[in-house]
């Protein structure tokens, strides 16, 4: 059986390395790093031919390649190569004291703003329209971005998440008059609150044309390696999307890393629910697992100054990494200054200049890489007094995520978890799987499909129980769709948000499947399929 | 005394009134929006003291109202700035003189300056409460008796109505359900008054309480001090004579909560650090209402509880409040005219459903 069992291939491209991870039968057969290339594919190409040769595998027995990536954020918040995007907010004359790109930083604003719109459309909580929908209006606002040469456009709505419609329709015209630009809708992405949920409108139009080229330089790559298998790219939510669908949603991405490195931890570990503690070069993340998935943030997220409501993992980021600096003093001091990926030049046991918290792991005789000679004069009272500022920011951090004061088991991974070692308070047990520096490959490598549903029902017309059978129904409908194993799909999530002060009984009711991909063994595939 | 608003501090009093708006009040970052713009294109109005305005002088407030969730959604509109206080004007046949706040706290602190820059009418500094509470009744323009109608309140249509009931708790009322049909996020204009009225019933000065808030926790910040500490100093500097303590430090061990009634109300736990011990109790409805360290009252309304995390310094708000999060617990003795006989029938202990007898805060931490 095993043999017959399909191949996945999982990359996690960071900011330093790029790690590829082969899975076999929900085995792991062979690992690999490679540093992150400036032009990240050929870093992509090296980490996964010599993991493939780990795995003794050709690139014809790979059956699926699931990619979770840090680009699209990182061209974010760097305002690398953005479009300019022209924004239509559906809503006039409501919120018209705050128009789109209000509260975004100046620098990202400059890069991204090529106007904004606010013409009359948009919804009442209670389902009336707020103000007709004035096709006329729409016209003339494309007809304007055409003539400035603007490409993406993004489009939202008064209550787009109760009543999507009007976003459709000004979409259908923007496409009428400019059929090539790419368009991103509000109800696509976030919740309730009109100005996160367009900011991610927004961002996502801003990526469009990176996020074109960069899905087609990872085909490239992979074609060089010879992988003819389907492409996934990991979203922030433990679930991929096809290669096409991530042209098309960037944003999707944003946060992929933590929510892989919970999952593989979880995974490597065979623990689905309990803290993660992935200590980085610079920060270390900590999350909460719930059956195997990251806890959701219900707070707006800030990316690159610019706040959002989409999904995104429940993430604690404390400044406390393997290559922060250690400052000695009356008061020693770890990070928030890291020197980062230069670690390997700047770090004392590489002999480089810069005391960091791997150097006090080194001299402590926790962790046994470099030159161990180059940090023998450090003082017991430095050792001590840094290695316990480690611990404590790291226990302080997990007990934030915790949600009793019970202990909980704890899964430490990354390529700096080497700075902690031993019992943690407030963790029981302390896990440090094998192949702890790759979970995030490795939580790509297991990206799910998913399906969600996110309406109103009314729950004087049908009861409650019929209303959560049929949103469920809904959701794992649209997991199989998107690709998993009916068998294999689960609920995930139920949330009921009674609109209290509506006439009736009205309760917004989301509800999330998942399930594994369905993948065929490449033997089984014929070989020119894609 | 007669200053200009300066536009730099709009985001100093919505940390300031976040503070002052002990736990309640609403997120105030899409009024600081909407302030910054509209004082770019109109200019800062004036802030004037309470008793610099005319006996005869025409005064209103303006405060938003609806349900929270309709505001995330349809945010402010243009014409809240002026509409209210223009169909108050047209009913009453007066100009208004000057606009003061209804409440310390969130979008309805920022929402008088708009009006202030919109119409060129002073601001004025001093309010009806001296920190946030969810209802009319609880102003003390209420308590000393004046009405709050009529009222005039509108959407951002400019669609509209004028409320005039005999009591406020009726014009509250009314005007809610009005509120609904006209889409649950209105401006209105409420509580006319003469300037001899404002002199009997405002808080004073605190718009520069809240400013001078602001800015301690921004210098705080700045120097690496604890901003409790420096709101402390800041309170006591600002308005003498006033009760500031931090009264714990703690982690938020369990939260409780539910919406009844249209309010945000529960309880929560907090296990001491930092030199605190022992565990912590509070209580909250829409804004904290109650605090008790090991079972023994050390706050309660109408005094104020202001909870600010210990990481950021910021005011940490019911809604927000979770398990795990670390805060320095402020206490604030609340304006005299709330502790009156009056002022302790609507917003002492018994108006929340507590049973203590309200005692004062410098009594209960003496």
């Amino acid at each position: 059986m095993t043999e017959s069992a399909p191949v996945r291939l999982g990359v996690d491209v960071g900011g330093t390395n790029t790690d590829a991870v082969v899975l076999r039968a929900h085995r792991i057969v062979g690992v690999a790093k490679a540093r992150t290339s400036a032009d990240v594919h050929s870093g992509i190409v090296a980490a996964v031919r010599i993991a493939l040769d780990a795995a003794r595998m050709r690139a014809t027995d790979v059956a699926a390649v699931m990619i979770g990536t840090t680009q699209f954020t990182n061209a974010f918040v760097q305002a690398k190569a953005l479009n300019r995007v022209g924004v239509i907010r559906l809503a006039y004359p409501a919120s018209t004291a705050i128009p789109p790109f209000s509260d975004w930083p100046a620098r990202l604003a400059g890069a991204v703003d090529g106007g904004a719109r606010i013409l009359p459309g948009g919804y009442e909580f209670d389902g009336r329209e707020l103000n007709g929908f004035d096709a006329g209006a729409v016209r003339d606002v494309v007809s304007e971005f055409a003539g400035r040469g603007i490409r993406a456009v993004a489009i939202s709505s008064a209550f787009a998440p109760l009543n999507r419609a009007m976003e459709d329709r000004a979409a259908s015209l923007v496409r009428e008059r400019l059929p090539d630009a790419h368009v991103s809708l509000s109800a696509d992405f976030g919740r309730i609150g009109l100005l996160e949920r367009e900011n991610a409108a927004i961002m996502n139009a801003a990526l469009a044309d990176v996020a074109s080229s960069v899905v087609a330089a990872y085909g490239t790559a992979l074609g060089q390696i010879g992988l003819r298998c389907p492409l996934f790219i990991s979203q922030n939510d433990g679930t991929v999307m096809s290669a096409s669908e991530a042209a098309r949603y960037p944003v999707l991405t944003f946060a992929s890393g933590p929510t892989n490195s919970m999952r593989g931890a979880a995974m490597l570990a065979g623990v689905g629910e309990g803290i993660v503690v992935d200590i980085g070069g610079t920060t270390t993340d900590v999350g909460f697992l719930q059956h195997g998935f990251p806890r959701e943030s219900s707070l707006s997220v800030d990316i690159g100054g610019v706040r959002t409501n989409f999904r995104m993992p429940d993430i604690l980021s404390i400044g406390i990494g393997g290559g922060s600096r250690v400052l000695d003093g009356p008061d020693v001091r770890v990070g928030p200054d890291s020197v980062g990926s230069d670690i390997v030049t700047r770090a004392l046991i590489f002999g480089g200049d810069t005391l960091t918290a791997t150097d006090v792991a080194v001299a402590a005789g926790i962790a046994d890489i470099g030159d161990r000679s180059r940090v023998r004069h450090l003082s017991a009272a430095l050792i001590d007094a840094a290695l316990h500022a480690i611990r404590g920011g790291v226990e302080e951090a997990i007990d934030r995520m915790k949600t009793e004061s019970a202990s909980v088991p704890a899964i430490l991974v990354g390529g700096g978890r080497i700075i902690v070692e031993g019992d943690l308070r407030g963790v029981a047990p302390a896990i440090v799987p094998e192949h702890y520096a790759v979970a995030n490959a490795l939580g790509a490598a297991m990206g799910q499909a998913g399906g969600e549903t996110d309406r109103c029902f009314d729950y004087e017309r049908m009861s409650r129980d019929e209303v959560l059978a049929e949103a469920r129904r809904e959701a794992t409908e649209r997991a199989v769709e998107s690709g998993a194993v009916a068998a294999t799909v689960r609920i995930t999530d139920v949330e009921e948000v009674p609109l209290a002060y509506l006439p009736g009984r009205t309760v917004r009711v989301r509800v999330r499947a998942v399930g594994d991909m369905k993948l065929e063994a490449a033997a089984s595939r014929p070989e020119a399929a894609r | 005394m007669r200053r200009m608003f300066d536009p730099a501090d709009v985001e100093t009093l919505a940390l300031g009134a976040g503070v002052l708006g002990t736990g309640g009040g609403g997120d105030p970052r899409v009024g600081a929006l909407a302030l910054r713009r509209e004082l770019s294109v109109n200019g800062p109005p004036w802030l004037i003291d309470v008793d610099d305005v005319a006996d005869s002088a025409f005064v209103v407030t303006v405060a938003m109202g609806g349900a929270p969730i309709v505001g995330l959604e349809k945010l402010l509109s243009d014409t809240f700035a002026d509409v209210s206080v223009r169909r108050l004007e047209r009913y009453l046949g007066r100009s208004v003189d000057a606009v003061v706040p209804l409440e310390i706290g969130g979008v309805n602190s920022l929402l008088p300056f708009m009006v202030g820059s919109r119409i060129k009418v002073p601001v004025i500094d001093g309010d009806g409460m001296g920190r946030a509470f969810p209802t009319l009744d609880k102003t003390t323009f209420s308590i000393f008796g004046l009405p709050a109608s009529p009222l005039a309140t509108s959407n951002e249509h400019g669609d509209g109505a004028i409320v005039e009931c005999a009591a406020n708790d009726r014009a509250e009322q009314v005007s809610r359900s009005i509120l609904v049909d006209l889409g649950a996020a209105c401006s209105s204009a409420l509580f006319p008054m003469s300037g001899q009225d404002l002199k009997r019933t405002a808080v004073r000065r605190t718009v520069s309480l809240a400013l001078s808030v602001g800015r301690a926790m921004r210098d705080a910040r700045r120097a690496g001090r604890r901003p409790v500490d420096a709101i402390v100093e800041a309170v006591q500097a600002c308005v003498p004579g006033t009760f500031a303590k931090p009264l714990f430090s703690g982690k938020v061990t369990d939260v409780e909560r539910r919406i009844t009634g249209g309010f945000n109300v529960g309880r929560g736990r907090l296990a001491g650090i930092e030199g605190f011990r022992g565990d912590a109790e509070f209580s909250f409805q829409n804004e904290y209402t109650r605090f008790a360290v090991d079972g023994r009252l050390t706050a309660v309304v109408p005094d104020l509880i202001c909870l600010l995390d210990t990481a950021t310094g910021d005011p940490v708000t019911c809604e927000t409040l979770r398990y795990g999060q670390r805060v320095h617990v402020l206490g604030l003795s609340c304006a005299p005219a709330l502790r009156s006989a009056k002022g302790l029938i609507a917003c002492g202990p018994g108006a929340f459903g507590l049973p203590e007898r309200y005692v004062p805060i410098e009594e209960l931490n003496p």
